[in-house]
């Protein structure tokens, strides 16, 4: 790895990331590869079908602390990444199917045994350095590190899970997160954050992100990795994609329990109207 | 201004460019004004149904004298002035026009209140909603009614080309794009009855409820979702020439809060009537996202 010299250097390392998913992190050779008995660090990596980038992530994964422990969630996956993760020397959760969008981050809390839990994904190979932000946000306190990536705004009509992100936080009176969410990796969280959501809730991380902040847990934007340059390029049906819906849905249920807590105007204020002025 | 969209209607001449005719407007005398008032009566189509105008100001004593005229110019079959919480001479400019009828409520009745107001006492067909703040010519507020009177019932502003990029625009664009997309309404883009010019037809009065008109975006989810014909009619620029107050500008301001209020309540509305229906997949959700974790990862 060459070293830093600048910050000018690191902004054009990172820009550069996106080229590089398929390569390796090689600082993997410097650790061990086996979990930590003890763990302080749990990194959960739901996997499927990722066997190009399973050790790349792993390996990335491994750096974020020394008493770390790696855990891969494999469901529906029918090439190797399983064997590959386990050859890493991580906790391997093997599902036959797939376990559903999201699901995989439950079932590998439910494991996990460190006080501050990682999550990522199996197909974002990203480095130690990266990852490192968020389990440092957790330990100097924050109870959720989110990724300070807000997708692409640029356009003047943003893609609607872009939107449905930011409009979220906006009801939830914390504009400042912008559209940074549970819902994007890489994110963070503190053990007490998890006893509170339970395991199960993070399944569907708009509302997990909803409840968090509605119960005052220090969520907090921490670091930006900009996962959309990072992400495979899926397949979409007739030019929209179902997981679009199934996210707008999340964050419309996300509102839903806002406003039954909140009340219909989620807590803001109704200015100066008299409303009994007009029948 | 010239270069946004706006729909022409057959025999309208060009309009002016709106800069130079709130220019003129607001600069010349009384009797420099007349002939272009005379002007934009002889390019104005009549309409079928009656309209009535609706206007709502508060301390507008500059600009509602001048938008009054121009309102006359459209032929209403009645000016309604609501003014709250004036305490300069709103009432006394807003006399000037005879054929105003002016509610004056001498406390601040809040926001959007006065549009309630004035609809509850309105008569006519087409129902064309004004801010006291901002002289608009003529023939840019005709579009509006026009689009009632040819069978619209809710005929928003257009404000689309006016935005800057998503990751700049404030927190009340925001509001307005995601309601609109909620409501399966994308092609509205960012129209709202928050914002004025707007016109409604009587049938959409009657459907929506006049109470309902304090909370516009509450107000423009109940017409979709009643299947009231909603669209784009006019494009006016009301972001440039909004007075600047206290409580309207910043980030966070009172305005926003406010308005982020408003559609929280529309929100609710939209879920109370179907959930989260159009986006769940219903019962199955569990084996709904197995489906959606297949299918993207192509096996």
């Amino acid at each position: 790895m060459p070293k830093r010299t600048s910050a000018r250097r690191m902004g054009r390392r990172t820009s550069r990331a996106a080229r590089r998913t398929s390569r390796r992190v090689r600082q993997a050779a410097a650790l061990p590869a086996m979990n930590h008995p003890e763990p302080y660090v749990s990194v959960i990596i739901p996997a499927m079908n990722e066997a190009g980038t399973i050790a790349g992530v792993i390996a990335g994964a491994r750096g974020v602390h020394p008493r770390c422990e790696v855990i891969v969630v494999v469901n529906g996956s029918a090439d190797k990444t399983a064997e590959i993760a386990k050859a890493s020397g991580a906790h391997v959760i093997f599902y036959e199917l797939p376990l559903g969008h999201d699901a995989g981050r439950s079932v590998g809390a439910e494991v996990a045994k460190g006080e501050i839990l990682l999550f990522t994904d199996g197909d974002l190979v990203i480095s130690a350095a990266q990852l490192r932000p968020f389990v440092k946000a957790v330990r100097r306190g924050a109870d959720i590190a989110l990724n300070d990536y807000s997708g692409p705004v640029r356009s003047i009509i943003p893609h609607p899970v872009v939107l449905s992100k930011h409009v979220l936080n906006l009801m939830l009176n914390r504009p400042d997160l912008k559209g940074c969410s549970m819902t994007a990796v890489p994110h963070a969280l503190s053990r007490k954050a998890l006893s509170l959501l339970g395991t199960s809730a993070l399944s569907r991380p708009p509302l997990a992100h909803a409840r968090a902040i509605m119960e005052g847990l220090h969520v907090e934007a921490v670091h930006k990795v900009p996962v959309g340059k990072l992400n495979r390029v899926r397949r979409k049906a007739g030019g929209t994609d179902p997981l679009q819906h199934l996210i707008v849905g999340d964050h419309l249920e996300a509102l839903s329990l806002l406003l039954e807590r909140q009340g219909d105007r989620a807590g803001f204020s109704d200015g100066s109207r008299r409303r009994e002025m007009v029948r | 201004m010239d270069s946004m969209p706006r729909p022409k209607r057959r025999g309208e001449s060009r309009p002016p460019a709106g800069r130079t005719a709130r220019h003129k407007a607001s600069r010349r005398t009384a009797r420099a004004r007349r002939p272009a008032a005379r002007r934009a009566e002889r390019i104005l189509a009549p309409l079928r149904g009656t309209l009535s105008v609706i206007v709502s100001a508060r301390n507008e004593q500059e600009t509602l004298q001048l938008l009054l005229k121009q309102v006359a110019c459209l032929h209403p079959a009645e000016i309604i002035v609501v003014l709250n919480g004036c305490s300069d001479n709103s009432f006394e400019r807003a006399r000037q026009c005879k054929e105003a009828t002016i509610v004056h409520c001498p406390a601040s009745a809040g926001h959007d209140v006065g549009r309630a107001i004035g609809a509850k006492l309105s008569k006519g067909d087409i129902l064309l909603f004004l801010d006291g703040d901002m002289v608009i010519p003529a023939p840019l507020l005709l579009p509006f009614a026009a689009a009632v009177d040819s069978g619209i019932d809710v005929a928003l502003n257009d404000l689309d080309a006016l935005l800057p990029p998503f990751g700049s625009s404030d927190s009340v664009t925001r509001c307005k794009l995601f309601l609109n997309y909620v409501l399966g309404r994308r092609d509205l883009g960012v129209s709202s009855m928050t914002a004025v010019p707007h016109a409604l037809s009587r049938r959409a009065l009657e459907t929506i409820g006049c109470r309902e008109l304090m909370v516009p975006p509450k107000a423009q989810a109940i017409s979709i979702l009643k299947g009231l014909r909603v669209e784009k009619a006019g494009s006016v620029d009301v972001i440039k020439h909004n007075r600047l107050r206290q409580g309207n500008t910043g980030v966070g301001n009172g305005v926003e809060q406010l308005i982020a209020g408003d559609h929280a309540e529309a929100l609710q509305e939209i879920l109370r009537h179907q959930g989260a229906a159009r986006f769940s997949p219903g019962s199955n959700l569990e084996e709904h996202r197995r489906q959606v974790a297949v299918w993207r990862n192509g096996i």
